[in-house]
């Protein structure tokens, strides 16, 4: 749909909360976005609640469109042959051969690498050589898929942690209830969530399967929405 | 021993390098006082992890009155059992309902188990924490679990003599997954 429809929509269907009719990515925002409509409604006139609601869509497409762009930028970048992470015992792990300005702009996956490096450094001391090569095979290929989603956790506050029972690198957000990821040498993602209740505690638990296709990684929103809003 | 509500809290020490980051300490004076920490990102390394020889997540619980005491009821109990290893109070501690805990976690099927394994007769007592289940998704259901249901408190000394430490309490404890990392399962 191209953008001058997209308004026109807006303005049309202001009554049905438009931004219900939006599935795409931008979590927080589209919360924002209803919440500034109800209030619109709630204490404005009719074309006052138009202007603010095509101002927070303004923002609202601003906002998304920001993060898609980046994303994009970052996949092209991981499908380049500049990334391939790799562990060498001076350097510890490295994701890029060069650091471009993309790279530059995506810093938590220095955060991973560190991590990671510890890691393997650590298992090459404490366990025999075959068994330290393959948890480095399986960690380095854990960072290559956690990679996928980073402009994603970079919207958030992640902290990241590895799972020695089966090398793979687990991502906590909390604020909002908590949220783990565990991301392994597959394209599969185990995840839990948990929120505490007045009584009780609700969990979300489960697997994605984001496939192969580097593009479809954005939808880990789907996943990071099961938290809400995180401020 | 009391058996009011408020003794099912235990309280697991957190050692000072799981502790991290800038921390905009309130500047209290004399007295142990319970202050709500601005910190974030309060704990940033995966440091926590079980003991040499320990089988299960190492808790203490106290029958003191107050949190603050508690807390520090603990850390006597714990520097009173620290053969010569000690430990420093510019540290922190894990706070939980063990009774909560147990029945939230538990409601679909057993996956952690608190018991008193002291076997001394002192009132702070030992407790352990097991978390039952192999299935990763589970394990990562209680632990997120445990996150959810804890409360996260730093330790900092303002004066050894006499000896006084402030206690505030902070968000976001992050990494506590790995203290269940490698518990026996």
């Amino acid at each position: 749909m191209a953008k001058n429809d997209e308004n026109e929509n807006v303005v049309r269907n202001r009554n049905s909360y438009f931004v219900i009719d939006y599935k795409e990515e931008i979590g927080s925002y589209e919360v924002e976005l209803k919440d500034l409509v109800k209030s619109s409604l709630g204490s404005g006139s009719y074309t006052s609640l138009g202007e603010r609601t095509l101002s927070a869509y303004s923002v609202l497409m601003s906002a998304r469109s920001r993060l898609n762009e980046k994303r994009n930028r970052w996949y092209d970048e991981l499908e380049s042959s500049n990334f391939k992470p790799e562990f060498n015992s001076d350097n510890g792990v490295r994701f890029f051969h060069q650091t471009s300005s993309e790279v530059e702009n995506t810093p938590s996956y220095r955060d991973i690498e560190a991590l990671a490096g510890r890691y393997i450094k650590q298992a090459f001391d404490s366990v025999s050589q075959q068994a330290a090569e393959e948890k480095k095979v399986l960690i380095l290929n854990a960072c290559a898929q956690l990679s996928r989603y980073l402009p994603d956790f970079e919207e958030r506050r992640p902290h990241y942690f590895i799972d020695s029972h089966s090398s793979k690198i687990g991502v906590t957000f909390q604020g909002g209830g908590t949220l783990t990821l565990l991301i392994g040498a597959t394209t599969e993602i185990e995840f839990s969530y948990a929120e505490k209740q007045q009584s009780g505690m609700t969990r979300v638990s489960g697997t994605a399967k984001l496939t192969k296709h580097l593009r479809n990684s954005k939808n880990i929103w789907k996943l990071l929405q099961l938290q809400g809003r995180t401020d | 021993m009391k058996n009011s509500i408020e003794s099912t809290f235990v309280y697991r020490y957190l050692k000072t390098n799981d502790i991290r980051g800038d921390i905009q300490w309130r500047d209290i004076h004399s007295d142990v006082q319970l202050e709500q920490s601005t910190a974030k990102d309060f704990i940033k390394e995966a440091t926590l992890t079980l003991d040499p020889g320990e089988t299960d997540i190492s808790f203490f619980r106290s029958f003191k009155e107050n949190d603050a005491n508690r807390i520090l009821d603990v850390l006597d109990e714990l520097r009173h059992r620290a053969s010569g290893r000690g430990f420093s109070v510019n540290s922190g501690m894990m706070k939980l309902d063990f009774e909560v805990a147990h029945d939230d976690i538990n409601d679909e099927g057993e996956l952690v188990r608190f018991f008193d394994n002291d076997k001394t007769k002192r009132e702070c007592r030992h407790y352990g924490l097991l978390i039952l289940t192999k299935n990763s998704i589970e394990r990562l259901e209680v632990v997120n679990a445990l996150l959810e249901l804890s409360n996260f408190y730093a330790l900092k000394q303002k004066s050894k003599t006499p000896d006084t430490r402030d206690l505030l309490e902070f968000r976001e404890p992050g990494v506590f997954f790995t203290l269940a990392r490698d518990t026996p399962i």
